[in-house]
């Protein structure tokens, strides 16, 4: 999997990740690679995620090995008829806030650009942060309503920050894509 | 449709402007045919545009096929100004999706053709996912995320996000035109680009 130097088509930048599927990933999470060369710059992760049941989407950020798992901090809105907020400081990120619809032709888009700048200790020292947009179909009777939600987090344990992980808290991913643009320099 | 390379990034793929007025405007951002999908990718509107006339108007955006039909979507948008936030209820599958919930008032001055920072701005964040005829693909949709910010006549400004899904199965795999329009009122000194940053 090529990574790290852009890959153009006649269209623009190939995207280097590509996770999908139809009949569900078995799992109550799918992982996709965002940085896995430890390069700093620029990745977006354009995503679709309609879980099995009724679930929240969450985040966990990741070493290269699945073996650390990076805490994080972050504050998330919701826009619905009113606008409420959540915040956090935790192993893992809130993207939705409400539970997902699993109905077909339903479920979570998004679209989540992380920045890496220095993922090592380094001075000037600076890490990684992340900021996302979403829109959801609402668990519920058919046609329960929908919201938006926006966040900014960012990564506050040292060292790679290469996978993310999206999990269907309290239930499993049935259809999803997942495709990672990398805009990473050096 | 093809991007050019420079050495300081991508060329636009479109750009196009009218000093003249309209009340909507329609421009291509994919490649589809018919019921043949269009390209995967990720593509970026921008642009800006001025008001002939201080009314107030919604700005709303549409998606087309080919032929010049709108694909319904369903939205959701949040404005806010100095004081309040609002956002719309819940929108149920749409032909037009409004961007800013406020209905501001626009130029306090009539000249339409100065540029005088009362400008709406808006840039689109556009995932475009066709399904494809393999087996073992998921949905397709369109994904359009916004960003507007406009000047009320009270000088407040407003600035609106707004979220927008089409759904695209194999007999909807055709989208290949956005529209803007404004729900009364004109356009007027309209720029619009669009950039795809990457695709399959």
């Amino acid at each position: 999997m090529p990574i790290g130097s852009y890959e153009f088509t006649e269209h623009g930048v190939k995207p280097f990740e590509e996770e999908n599927g139809a009949t569900g990933a078995g799992a109550t999470s799918v992982t996709v690679d965002i940085n896995n060369i430890q390069q700093k710059g620029i990745t977006l992760c354009d995503g679709f995620i309609r879980p099995a049941a009724g679930a929240r989407l969450n985040m966990q950020l990741w070493d290269n090995t699945l073996v650390n798992q990076k805490n994080v901090m972050y504050r998330m809105g919701k826009n619905s008829t009113t606008s409420t907020y959540s915040t956090g400081s935790s192993s893992e990120v809130r993207i939705t806030n409400e539970n997902i619809d699993p109905d077909t032709d339903e479920g979570c888009f998004f679209q989540i650009w992380f920045k890496f700048g220095e993922n090592q200790t380094s001075t000037p020292y600076e890490d990684v942060s992340f900021h996302w947009r979403c829109f959801y179909f609402l668990d519920g009777a058919a046609s329960a309503g929908v919201h938006q939600s926006e966040g900014q987090g960012k990564v506050i344990t040292a060292g790679d920050t290469s996978k993310a992980k999206f999990i269907a808290n309290g239930s499993n991913v049935n259809e999803y894509r997942l495709r990672c643009y990398n805009f990473l320099s050096h | 449709m093809s991007l050019t390379f420079k050495s300081l990034g991508i060329d636009d793929y479109l750009e196009q402007s009218t000093t003249g007025t309209t009340t909507s405007y329609t421009f291509d951002i994919n490649n589809s045919s018919g019921t043949t999908a269009g390209d995967s990718g990720f593509i970026i509107v921008m642009g800006s545009w001025n008001t002939t006339a201080d009314v107030s108007t919604q700005f709303q955006t549409s998606f087309l096929d080919s032929s010049g039909n709108i694909i319904s979507t369903k939205y959701r948008t949040t404005s806010t100004n100095t004081t309040l936030t609002r956002s719309s209820t819940d929108k149920s599958f749409s032909t037009a999706a409004s961007n800013n919930y406020f209905e501001p008032h626009n130029m306090s001055s009539a000249s339409s053709t100065a540029f005088d920072g009362e400008r709406h701005h808006f840039m689109y964040h556009i995932s475009f996912n066709p399904q494809t005829s393999s087996s073992g693909q998921p949905m397709g949709y369109l994904h359009c995320s916004g960003h507007y910010i406009v000047t009320e006549t009270s000088g407040n400004i407003v600035i609106g996000y707004c979220d927008q899904i089409a759904i695209q199965k194999n007999s909807t795999n055709k989208i290949e035109q956005m529209k803007i329009q404004t729900s009364s009122g004109f356009m007027t000194n309209l720029r619009v680009k669009v950039y795809r940053l990457g695709a399959r």
